[in-house]
This record gives C-alpha cells, sequence and structure tokens, in this order.
C-alpha cells in the first residue's frame, strides 16, 4: 500500500467512521454529558463563582465520559472486517494488512477528535468558555492507551471492548483493594495503569507539572498492545 | 504461476475437535491456463481458495504464486477475486463501492473513474449504480462483485462461484465475458458446482472431494476423445427403421429419441454416416454427460 493509495482512502475511511462510530460517539457523549452538565451546573453554580463553575465541570464530564468514547470509537477496527467478509474484497487488492488497519486507527483518532469538538462546542454554548487543550490531550492520550490495547485484541476476537473492559477494571479494582499486596507490586508492571490516566488529567487541571514517566508508562502501554496487533496482522491470516 | 505442494488444512475447535478440510492437495496450474475446481459442497473448495489467497494459513504443505507466498503476491501485485459470499459494507453506494477498489486496486487516480465507468457498463450497472448495497438483488450484487474483481487488467483472477444468483441471461454474459479474459499473461481459477459451466470456460478441471484431490480431467474435444466409451442422445427426424439397423443396441426414450454407447468419436461418426446414407435424417446428437460430468460421478463416487 503506497501514499498514494493512503491518502485517496482517507476521506473514505474518515467518512466510514463518522457513520459508523460518529453518530454513536455523538449521541453517546452528548447523552453522558448532558446527565452530568445540567445538574452539575445547577450544583456548581450554587457553590462557586460562575466563572470557575465551567472548568470544574469540565473537569467531571472528561473524567466520567473520554474512555468510554474511546472505546466506541476504537473497537472492532478488524473485527469488524473479519466477522463482515469485508476483507475478502479489501485485501484482494495490493494493500497491506498492517499499513490499512493502522491508518483505519489513526483515522479513528481523528474522528473521534471530530466529534469531540462538536460536543464541546455544544459546551462552550451551553456553560461558557474553558480552553479545549485539556480535552483534546486527554483524548488523545487515552486513545493510545486505551485504543491501542483495544486494538491488539480486535486482531483475534470480536470480544475487543469486552477484554479491555476486563483488563482495565481488574487493573482498577486490584490498585484499589491490594495496593500493598506484594504480587501487586509485580503485577502493576503488566496491568494497565489506569491511575495514571487519572493522575495525567488532574495535573493538567491543575495547571501543574506532568510526570512524564507515567505519561510515557500510560502511552507506552497502549503504543505496545498497537505495534503487537499490528505484527498479530503480519503474521496471522486474517480468516482464521 | 500457482503452485499447491502437500497442502493440508485442519479446522480445531476449542473443545479440542479437528475437521481436515484438505488433506496432501498437489498440484501446479500454469500462466495462461483457465483451470476449473469442482467439487460437492464441503469438499474443501473454499478452504483451498481461502489459502490461495492467504486468508488462511495450510496446517502443513506450502502455497506459491510466482514463487511468492500469496498475501506477499497479492499485496505487491494485487489479484481480481469474486468470493462466493458477495460481501460490501451493505451502507455503500454501488458506484462508490467501486470507486473505493479502484483506488486500493492502485489505479491511478485520473484513470478511477473511467475503470469504475468501464466495470458498471460491461456488468450493466447503469440503473443500479446510485443504489446502496443493501438494496440490490442477489444477482446485481454478484455482477458489483464481478465488476470489482475485473477493474484492473489482473494476472490473475479467481472466481468462486461467479455466477451463483446471476439469471440466465447474465450467466451467459458472464461466460462471454470471462471468454474474452482469456490472455496468455492471465491465469483464471473457477471454482463452480455447475460442471456444464467448467466444461465451456475451462482448459482443466481438479475434481476434488473430501479434501483431496480425485483427478484433474482435460475438457477439450481431445480429452473427449480420449475419454473412452461415451454415451449420446440422438433425436431422429425420420428412419427409426435404419436407426436400429445401424445401432441394435441403440435404447428408445421415446419421443423419435434414442441413446446410444459409442467406444470414440471416431466410431460415432462412421455410425452417423452409415445412418444417413441409409436415408434416416438426423435432427440432434447431443452427450448426455459431458467427460467432466462422467469422471466427476465416478470420482466423487469412488471417494464416498
Amino acid at each position: 500500500m503506497n501514499r498514494r493509495q493512503i491518502l485517496s482512502y482517507l476521506p473514505w475511511q474518515l467518512w466510514d467512521f463518522l457513520w459508523d462510530r460518529g453518530i454513536a460517539v455523538l449521541f453517546t457523549g452528548a447523552l453522558l454529558a448532558t446527565s452530568i452538565v445540567w445538574p452539575g451546573y445547577v450544583a456548581l453554580s450554587a457553590q462557586m463563582p460562575a466563572e470557575v463553575v465551567p472548568t470544574e465541570l469540565l473537569k467531571v464530564v472528561v473524567a466520567q465520559i473520554v474512555s468510554i468514547l474511546v472505546v466506541i470509537s476504537a473497537s472492532g477496527i478488524v473485527a469488524n472486517d473479519r466477522i463482515g467478509g469485508y476483507y475478502r474484497f479489501l485485501f484482494s487488492k495490493p494493500v497491506r494488512l498492517p499499513v490499512y488497519y493502522a491508518v483505519h486507527f489513526l483515522v479513528a483518532l481523528v474522528g473521534l477528535l471530530a466529534v469531540a469538538l462538536v460536543l464541546l462546542s455544544a459546551f462552550w454554548l451551553l456553560v461558557g468558555w474553558v480552553p479545549p487543550t485539556v480535552p483534546v490531550v486527554m483524548i488523545v492520550v487515552s486513545f493510545f492507551a486505551l485504543g491501542g490495547t483495544i486494538f491488539f485484541f480486535s486482531t483475534f476476537t470480536r470480544f475487543d471492548w469486552a477484554l479491555l473492559v476486563v483488563l482495565w477494571g481488574a487493573s482498577a479494582l486490584a490498585r484499589t483493594i491490594f495496593p500493598d499486596a506484594a504480587w501487586y507490586r509485580v503485577a502493576r508492571w503488566v496491568l494497565p495503569p489506569v491511575h495514571q490516566l487519572d493522575k495525567l488529567r488532574a495535573a493538567l487541571f491543575a495547571g501543574a507539572g506532568i510526570d512524564w514517566s507515567g505519561f510515557a508508562w500510560l502511552v507506552g502501554y497502549g503504543l505496545l498492545f498497537f505495534f503487537a496487533g499490528l505484527v498479530v496482522l503480519q503474521r496471522k491470516a486474517i480468516a482464521e | 504461476m500457482i503452485e499447491f505442494s502437500a497442502v493440508g488444512k485442519t479446522y480445531r475447535s476449542i473443545t479440542g475437535k479437528s475437521v481436515r478440510a484438505v488433506d496432501d492437495f498437489s498440484l501446479t496450474i500454469p500462466r495462461g491456463e483457465v483451470f476449473g475446481i469442482a467439487g460437492p459442497n464441503g469438499a474443501g473448495k473454499s478452504t483451498l481458495i481461502g489459502i490461495l489467497l492467504g486468508f488462511l494459513h495450510p496446517s502443513n504443505g506450502t502455497t506459491r504464486i510466482n514463487g511468492l507466498h500469496p498475501r506477499a503476491y497479492i499485496e505487491r501485485n494485487g489479484i481480481g477475486y469474486l468470493s462466493e459470499l458477495v460481501t460490501i459494507n451493505k451502507r455503500w453506494r454501488a458506484d462508490a463501492a467501486l470507486t473505493r477498489y479502484a483506488v486500493l486496486a492502485d489505479i491511478p487516480r485520473g484513470q478511477v473513474a473511467d475503470s469504475v465507468e468501464k466495470v458498471i457498463a460491461t456488468l450493466g450497472l447503469g440503473e443500479h449504480r446510485r443504489k446502496s448495497i443493501k438494496a440490490l438483488s442477489k444477482g446485481n450484487l454478484q455482477r458489483v462483485g464481478l465488476a470489482q474483481a475485473l477493474l484492473r487488467d489482473e494476472e490473475l483472477l479467481i472466481l468462486d462461484e461467479p455466477t451463483h444468483g446471476l439469471d440466465p441471461v447474465w450467466t451467459q454474459r458472464f461466460r462471454d465475458i470471462v471468454g474474452g479474459l482469456r490472455a496468455p499473461h492471465r491465469t483464471m481459477i473457477i471454482a463452480s458446482h455447475n460442471l456444464d459451466e467448467l466444461q465451456r470456460l475451462a482448459d482443466r478441471v481438479a475434481i476434488i472431494d473430501h479434501g483431496r484431490l480425485q483427478r484433474v480431467v482435460g475438457t477439450s474435444s481431445m480429452d473427449q476423445q480420449s475419454a473412452g466409451a461415451l454415451t449420446y442422445r440422438i433425436s431422429l427426424a425420420s428412419g427409426a427403421e435404419q436407426f436400429m439397423r445401424v445401432f441394435p443396441a441403440a435404447a428408445s426414450v421415446g419421443r423419435g429419441e434414442y441413446e446410444i454407447v459409442v467406444p470414440n468419436l471416431e466410431a460415432l461418426n462412421a455410425k452417423l454416416g452409415e445412418l444417413m446414407v441409409a436415408g434416416a435424417v438426423v435432427a440432434a446428437v447431443v452427450p448426455t454427460r459431458s467427460v467432466l460430468e462422467q469422471q466427476f460421478r465416478e470420482a466423487v463416487g469412488e471417494s464416498s
């Protein structure tokens, strides 16, 4: 797959994302955000000055919905083509599977950012202006961390999102329940660094310094899975 | 061009059960040949094609296209492929789907529209071009599938049940199209249940059953001649008495039609000459079974 093919096919992939996922992301995001924004707006307005309400509200929204939107956007990237049988015609053309799906993955990120911009615009209109930097950074980082992992699972199972939820959920639970257990001190290096997402979000909203080693661990974890997924695509037959 | 060497494929379920879909399959298909694959349901045809496309890995043995692993060949050159099930995203419009496949086929940007228009015209899809895939009938969907396989001048075409769902008009049209695609640089593989179709289109046909290559049958008249005893149905306009004198062992099947068995084409022609000299008027001479059909019955019968 050469650069010309990639660039010519990009608009189609983006269009597919917006139809297949973008609408779902938009509605899910709007529903979840609305359920948080209105009661939150009423509660926070009573407690603090009006100028800090948008930022405080956005903190809650970002914490609650970014991960969900990332899972919707990144799930099934490979599995859906395999289940639907769409791979048959796609890969009878001179196309390399890892390149095709790597581009697909990045297109999903771009599509997610486009939809997030629509949601943010609604937030600005209804609540007030907050710089978009923190939500955008959190979406990009979460996409690589969670999306990379889900992409790997997608290369061999249709239950990619379920495996991700189990893995990240197990990590969060283990950290909460067994933080001092000897086994956890070892397992924490293998389990997804869920807590780093919280740390990063808190640091960004506070304008404090970022823990770059934690940041690298978070993004590196997802990227490691993403590249492992590309290796699987290169070595494993897609219909197996 | 294509070489299967002792290819085997076993499917294993998570419960440990295994099914041998292809077993010790060896075959060479030279460049320029139109090659048929015939076999009953579950014979292993689709698995073989999956292996040839690199969508499945063989459990043992190797497959090569021009000396390359199938995926390496396809990623470098591309092929024309029509799958048995035409699976295209149902939301896509027919012409948009063809444009996408043309882009992926690496057709230069300036030629994409022309290539798409050409296959739309060839496959008679003009009135359906703006329909979504889900709105197409089975036959029209099959034509879209065939159209995407013909977007480029491919060196390798693999057509799996290509006339499945086509009406008689388009079945005939398809045969004309495939006939027109014959070229010394192009290899075509056609898998089909339709033996008559393979007899007309293919140079040779592999008969497979239970995942094994049973035999390879030539379809030319030369092969017909060397295939042993042949059975024909002869219709007479007049001259039943003369007929029974010339073919005393013939069996009447009613309405002036008889079935005869001859050892070869020379014997058939000699007897027909004798019959016509005797004054009988022959309306039709039709083989009751093609060589391929005969061989298929024998091969599948033997293996089951």
